[in-house]
């Protein structure tokens, strides 16, 4: 089975019947068994929609006509190999920041792409330019990867040939829907494809007293000086006495902006609530020919409540009304009539063709795992508002550190601090230094830390041990700003 | 003796019976007393095939008036028929079958009906009425989540069966709440009403079972017992007064010259085309035809006066003769009632063009390709009651519900 997913890894693995060739099953040790010398330069499994011959037609054009490619991370026995997907070249810190003002997404992906993967179709239509530090060992390639597309608006696909496409989510993946899944039917029809879901259910969870009606975001400050967003909601649900339930959850955002509070409560309550999942088990034959993570998806079945009147469509000389959702990842069998061959890391690959000894996985459901279509306010929409969403999942936020001396403004007692950061910092939180030259004790106050630009921020007041302001006096101390 | 299983009917009973709980396992023979003809033999062999892993009809009803202990609900889990060659030797093919009883009642268990109501997206800013359950007007009622409800209307309808004569029909106005009916009734009636295809073999008319069609040697025809469409050159809608089919004839309009194109099913003098069955479940079937760049579907939906016909490529519908026509809102209707005292009605859902001399409309230049129409008959033309009417069709056309039925453990 071979499981992927959007913009992640994934895995799989591949048995042999016990009747696989010793030399073929030494062949592919060589290749992965660091004991065997300069011979062991690594593999990849490839997967074919139909059997090929690599030899005759090339290497590129096995890798382009490839369902899948995943570099073999484990020879458990003789016969069975274990894979993770081919991105996972990309899960590599990096030794020299990587460092873009206003970087183009073709200068990014450049710069971030390495390890054998280059960049395919790189479409900057509808994405923002990006100025950001990854500083040398703070993440990895895939990380930075994901929180420059974050902020692009952008997502991308490693592809089988190892190419990396990069795009908005509409242009890149298949929007509007050409797979249909129903329970009964599969085939073509028009410009449709049904697909078998045979197992089909939407998941309902965080139900009862596991959603919340009313979230509380603890912003910036400290102690009674904390600052806190809200955001409440009316749900059905009742309590056991049949009353109006109170489920208050909090959120600590210590580092998020006073100003930004309500609304990062509210996002965060959005995520509080009742969550479908369409589950989903099809039998159809070789599904990956026809879908990829990534790509939407229709989802016809009235009976397990899996409709949406906003869609409408005439499938099978009947008009539906199925729900649309992304497919977000899938594990599907490798079936008979593939092509299943051991490529090895070489700048001239050979193959080993295994296809005669696989232990095919005919008759295996397809298990996908669709994205969620409620609440609509969620998703998609934020997903191109990337500080929403970072700010909310917690992830893709780097730091940088600095120094600073200076003289405060004679009457307000703020001082300019330039930054020199290539980007523009969310947040920058101050601190004197100890002793502080000729004002030992004095103190910033990081919520006054304002007009935080490209180039500068201001702290807005600089006070003496005595509490007195310190107007025109030389303070110096230490900044971290965070994007 | 009558046996049937299914659509399939023998005029002998089953043999070598055996009882193991809830499993039943018997033989029943496609022999002379029920068929003579190897034609028909092969009819019925494609109804017993067709009862297993047939998706639209997971479980089916078994009668039996030699023992009435039978009668029931039964999902079948293997039948089995002697080859062909058997019957041509010896004039018979045995079927073994083994069924299981549907849970908790097998002879009078709940039948779900899940719908749902929409407004089928349409130019003429029509919301429709649609036909959310049907049943055979029986005094078993209908019972929904919240209470039991009386029905909307009959119509007459021409499947046999002691004491029933017309379908009930609930409808409403298209919205998002889905709905959930249930209700009753015995296995002889399961049929009553039900949609099915039919292929004409031998000068006579035989169900098919399944999606699994081999006969493509003749006309075929998709009916629910109230209305009903044959192909051929050219095509009829029929529709039952109560008493007998009252027929017209019609064909498919070229939408890029507004001439007379395509016949019904697309059969031309050199050959019929292929039939391929999309759907075939009692609530509602869906037939389709392709030949060169035309590819039509067809499908009829239970209680419906109207067939509903869809098409990848812009195409019409009319008659198959100049007819002098009315426009209405989504179509055109006959002028005057014809001959049989009916009226017929045409309408596309997408912006159409009417031909009120030659009574044709179709489907206008521009647009998207994509064609729904549908073809109605108002029994008593002008006399029709008002859930009959041409506008009325064409709002049950509209209003979309997409009915799937389930026999279910009571």
């Amino acid at each position: 089975m071979i499981t992927e997913h959007l913009m992640r890894p994934g895995s799989g693995g591949v048995r042999f019947t016990p009747d696989f060739p010793v030399s073929k099953s030494d062949a592919i040790r060589a290749l992965v068994d660091e004991n065997a010398g300069a011979a062991a330069v690594g593999a990849s499994l490839v997967i074919t929609p139909v059997r090929v011959d690599p030899t005759s037609i090339g290497d590129t054009a096995t890798l382009d006509a490839a369902l899948y490619t995943g570099p073999i991370v484990a020879r458990p026995s003789r016969l069975s190999l274990e894979v993770v997907g081919v991105s996972s070249w990309l899960d590599t810190y990096f030794d020299t920041a990587i460092i873009r003002s206003s970087g183009t997404p073709a200068q990014w992906v450049g710069d971030l792409l390495t390890n054998g993967l280059t960049a395919g179709t790189v479409t900057a239509a509808g994405l923002s330019n990006v100025s950001r530090t990854f500083p040398a060992h703070s993440a990895t390639r895939r990380e930075c990867l994901d929180a420059w597309a974050g902020l692009a608006g952008a997502e991308y696909r490693v592809n089988p040939d190892l190419t990396v496409d990069v795009a908005e989510a509409d242009t890149l993946f298949v929007s509007p829907p050409t797979v249909v899944v129903t329970k009964r039917n599969e085939g073509p029809d028009g410009a449709f494809r049904g697909v078998d879901g045979s197992l089909l259910d939407q998941a309902l969870t965080q139900l009862g007293p596991n959603i919340a009606t009313k979230a509380v975001a603890l912003a910036e400050g400290e102690g009674a000086a904390i600052a806190k967003g809200t955001a409440t909601r009316s749900v059905n649900l009742k309590t056991p006495a049949g009353g109006t339930p109170s489920l208050i959850t909090v959120l600590s955002a210590p580092s998020e902006e006073s100003a930004n509070a309500n609304t990062l409560a509210s996002n965060f309550l959005n995520l509080q609530g009742m969550r479908r999942q369409v589950n989903v088990g099809s039998r159809t034959y070789g599904l990956p020919r026809f879908v990829s993570p990534g790509d939407e998806v229709y989802v016809w079945d009235p009976e397990a409540g899996l409709f949406d009147t906003s869609n409408q469509i005439q499938f099978r000389g009947e008009t539906i009304f199925p729900i649309l959702v992304r497919l977000l990842s899938y594990t599907w069998p490798i079936e008979s009539g593939m092509g299943v061959y051991v490529r090895s890391n070489a700048a001239s690959p050979t193959y080993i063709d295994v296809t005669d000894w696989v232990e095919w996985e005919n008759g295996s459901e397809t298990w996908w795992t669709v994205g969620d279509w409620n609440p609509p306010s969620y998703g998609s929409t934020n997903r191109h508002a990337p500080e929403i969403e970072q700010r909310v999942a917690g992830t893709g936020q780097v730091s940088q550190s600095g120094t600073f001396s200076g003289t405060t403004n004679g009457t307000t007692s703020a001082l300019v601090v330039t930054h020199g950061l290539p980007w523009t910092p969310l947040r920058v939180i101050v601190q004197p230094a100890f002793p502080n030259g000729g004002s030992p004790g004095a103190r910033f106050v990081s919520a006054n830390v304002t007009a935080v630009s490209s180039t500068t921020f201001t702290i807005g007041r600089c006070i003496a041990q005595d509490g007195s302001l310190l107007t025109s006096t030389v303070v110096s101390g230490y900044w971290v700003a965070f994007g | 003796m009558t046996f049937t299983i299914g659509r399939a009917s023998f005029e002998c009973g089953p043999y070598g019976i055996s009882h193991d709980g809830d499993r039943l396992s018997f033989g029943v023979n496609i022999d002379g007393a029920t068929t003579t003809d190897p034609v028909v033999a092969k009819v019925i062999r494609q109804q017993m095939l067709g009862l297993v892993n047939n998706r639209d009809e997971p479980v089916v009803p078994v009668t039996w008036d030699g023992d009435s202990d039978f009668d029931g609900f039964y999902r079948p889990v293997a039948v089995k028929v002697d080859p062909f060659d058997t019957y041509l030797d010896a004039g018979l093919m045995v079927c073994t079958v083994d069924l299981e009883r549907v849970g908790g009642g097998y002879a009078f268990p709940s039948l779900e009906l899940f719908t749902g109501a929409i407004t089928r997206t349409n130019s003429h800013a029509l919301t429709g009425d649609a036909l959310t359950a049907v049943v055979p007007d029986v005094s078993n009622a209908i019972r929904d989540s919240s209470a039991w409800l009386n029905n909307t209307a009959t119509r007459a309808c021409a499947d046999s069966a002691a004491g029933v004569s017309e379908v009930r029909i609930f409808s409403a106005e298209p919205t998002l709440t889905p709905f959930v009916y249930s209700y009753w009734l015995q296995p002889s009636l399961h049929y009553f009403g039900a949609c099915r295809v039919e292929v004409l073999v031998g000068g006579s008319w035989y169900e098919l079972s399944g999606r699994q069609n081999w006969y493509q040697q003749g006309a075929w025809r998709i009916s629910n017992g109230v209305v009903r469409l044959t192909s051929g050159e050219p095509g009829t809608i029929e529709v039952f007064n109560g008493t007998a089919w009252e027929s017209a004839n019609i064909r498919h309009v070229d939408a890029a010259v507004g001439a007379l194109g395509a016949h019904i099913g697309l059969s031309y003098a050199s050959g019929q085309s292929p039939l391929l069955i999309i759907r075939n479940s009692p609530e509602r079937v869906t037939v389709r035809c392709a030949a060169g760049t035309y590819a039509v579907d067809y499908s009829i939906q239970r209680g419906a006066m109207h067939v509903e016909f869809s098409s990848p490529i812009k195409i019409g519908i009319g008659y198959a003769t100049t007819t002098a026509c009315t426009a209405v809102t989504g179509g055109i209707r006959t002028t005057s009632n014809d001959a049989s005292g009916n009226r017929l009605v045409f309408a596309i859902a997408q912006t159409n063009t009417v031909d009120t001399t030659n009574g044709r409309v179709y489907q206008s230049l521009g647009g998207s390709n994509l064609t729904t129409g549908m073809i109605g008959v108002a029994l008593d033309g002008s006399g029709a009651t008002s859930f009959n009417t041409e506008s009325a069709l064409v709002n049950q056309f509209i209003g979309v519900a997409p009915v799937t039925q389930r026999v279910v453990s009571r």
